[in-house]
């Protein structure tokens, strides 16, 4: 795999797991939110009812009443004030409701004083019970407001699913834009290695751009410093060879020359009925031939040696030139 | 017939001398320089050569520049050099030179090739005279002191080769080869069969020579 696909990978899956993260994190505190406020706003409307209830049935409802009379007004009071989600109970039962469930079963209230609070799935419906007891006119009622909030879920839901839209188109534009960034990003990474590949099949003159000023252009301008050395000693070592073949093939050529003669010579004398001053003639061309290889070897020794000796150091022009001209008046003397 | 003519050009006076010796010995006239532009300019005045050897590293001209001169009268080039490498042999056989000979060489392979490019373009001597005896190469015929020997075909082929390189010695093994071929399962003894019917048939007992442990050589002062 290529670099910039690991790094466009990885950008991406930190892009999806922040975005997702956020999202969820987010949806989860708009849920909770909104569930709270849904909650406030019917315990509020509990306590309404229930205290706008108590009062009114105090106020037309006090000394000694029939029964009936009680029952009839205590039923009146409630209507005054219910709405579709009252609910009021009494000792012998429900009292008052407009609604299809029986709140006093899921939610029995044991402390008078408190309010109590329930949020439960019946069926397919969130349903949402507040309900807290009275005493009245030596009686015990309880009232309860219930309230549908499957409407709230509901809209949470449609809410995530647009999230989720939302995040994937986020995540697509981001991916292009990250593909995009990280290859031309990589683009000077990429002139790079072409730039290496073309040394390394022996193009030492190519060089690679310098497009930028990070590190990848630092890179570059230090790849290039070392193209051009490596360019330098290639040409040196070519030279160097070319010298050595040159050298070889002259004294290849040197070489060769007394062993002809030398060769001829010798197979004229082994196969040939020479004369004596012929066979004199040949003798002469072979010593000589033998003398000229000898001194060529000589040569060739001292030049070997010589090179071997000297050494190159940096010296003042000055004193070199004033040593030459010492040198020089010695020998004169 | 007149002895073919060739042009030594050669700086190094050892080899040319060595060269020289042998073609005298082998039958050849020959002429010997040591600069390539006095051997052009002798042309001018005498150009009556069957074949050039040249050194191609030579003062004054050289020997790729000589080949023209050479193209001129037709006189077929052989180039002896230490120059060994493919491009300048590639360059001297392209110009239109017959061969290109690398030094060292060995006299023998210089005078076989010699007598290659001579039989190629139709120079080479064809009948060769040794004492009384004459040999017409091109009938195979053979006479002394103007009788017609009769000679089998290999007896013919030994005396040829003997008299082609007359004075030099040729090994048995090289006798052998040459006539016989490298395939032929026998020893040298029937050389020696053979050289003493042309010794009988000849009365060549003086001028055919044995060297002990060597070979044999044909003499002719």
């Amino acid at each position: 795999m290529k670099l910039w696909q690991k790094v466009s990978i990885a950008s991406i899956v930190v892009l999806l797991t922040v975005v997702t993260a956020c999202s969820s994190l987010l949806l989860l505190y708009a849920k909770s939110n909104m569930v709270q406020l849904t909650t406030e706003q019917a315990k509020t409307e509990q306590w309404n009812l229930s205290t706008s209830f108590s009062e009114m049935v105090q106020y037309y409802l006090s000394g000694e009443i029939n029964p009936v009379v009680k029952q009839s007004g205590i039923n009146y009071c409630f209507k005054c004030f219910a709405n579709d989600s009252s609910v009021l109970v009494g000792k012998e039962g429900t009292i008052y409701s407009s609604v299809s469930i029986n709140p006093e079963k899921i939610l029995p209230i044991d402390n008078f004083n408190e309010q109590k609070v329930l949020l439960k799935k019946i069926g397919s419906r969130n349903i949402l019970i507040v309900g807290s007891g009275l005493v009245l006119l030596d009686d015990c009622y309880f009232v309860y407001t219930v309230k549908d909030i499957t409407e709230v879920f509901d809209s949470i839901n449609t809410m995530t699913w647009r999230f989720v839209v939302i995040c994937g188109i986020g995540t697509i534009v981001g991916t292009l834009l990250i593909i995009w960034f990280v290859r031309h990003a990589n683009k000077p990474l990429m002139r790079l290695k072409d730039a290496t590949r073309c040394i390394a099949v022996g193009e030492y003159d190519k060089r690679a751009p310098v497009l930028s000023k990070d590190e990848v252009g630092e890179l570059a301008t230090d790849f290039n410093i070392m193209a051009d050395a490596v360019q330098t000693h290639i040409s040196n070592l070519e030279e160097t060879a070319k010298r050595q073949k040159f050298f070889i093939s002259g004294l290849t050529h040197e070489f060769k020359t007394p062993l002809t003669s030398m060769i001829i010579h010798s197979e004229t004398l082994l196969s040939a009925d020479l004369s004596k001053e012929e066979v004199q003639n040949s003798l002469l061309h072979i010593h000589s031939q033998c003398r000229w290889l000898e001194r060529l070897t000589q040569k060739l020794l001292k030049l070997i040696t010589l090179e071997e000796n000297i050494k190159i150091k940096p010296e003042c022009v000055k004193t070199l030139f004033d040593d030459i001209i010492s040198f020089g008046f010695d020998n004169a003397l | 017939m007149a002895k073919n003519r060739i042009l030594i050009v050669e700086d190094e006076k050892a080899i040319s001398d060595g060269i020289a010796v042998n073609l005298q010995y082998s039958g050849y006239e020959y002429k010997v320089f040591a600069d390539g532009k006095e051997a052009a300019d002798s042309l001018e005045d005498d150009h009556s050569y069957d074949l050039a050897l040249l050194d191609i590293m030579l003062p004054g001209i050289d020997g790729f520049e000589l080949l023209s001169y050479m193209k001129q009268y037709n006189i077929p080039v052989i180039y002896l050099t230490a120059k060994s490498d493919t491009s300048s042999e590639i360059k001297g056989l392209r110009d239109g030179a017959e061969d290109y000979i690398v030094k060292p060489f060995d006299m023998l392979t210089l005078l076989v090739r010699i007598e290659k490019v001579l039989e190629r373009n139709g120079k080479l001597n064809q009948i060769l005279r040794i004492g009384d005896i004459t040999l017409d190469l091109e009938n195979h015929i053979v006479t002394k002191g103007g009788q017609e020997v009769i000679l089998k075909p290999l007896e013919f082929e030994v005396f040829a080769m003997l008299a082609r390189y007359k004075n030099c010695t040729i090994l048995r093994e090289k006798l052998l080869n040459e006539i016989w071929g490298s395939d032929f399962f026998g020893d040298t003894h029937t050389i020696d069969v053979h050289i003493s019917n042309l010794r009988k048939k000849l009365d060549a007992s003086d001028i055919i020579k044995t060297v002990p442990k060597y070979g044999y050589r044909l003499e002719d002062k």
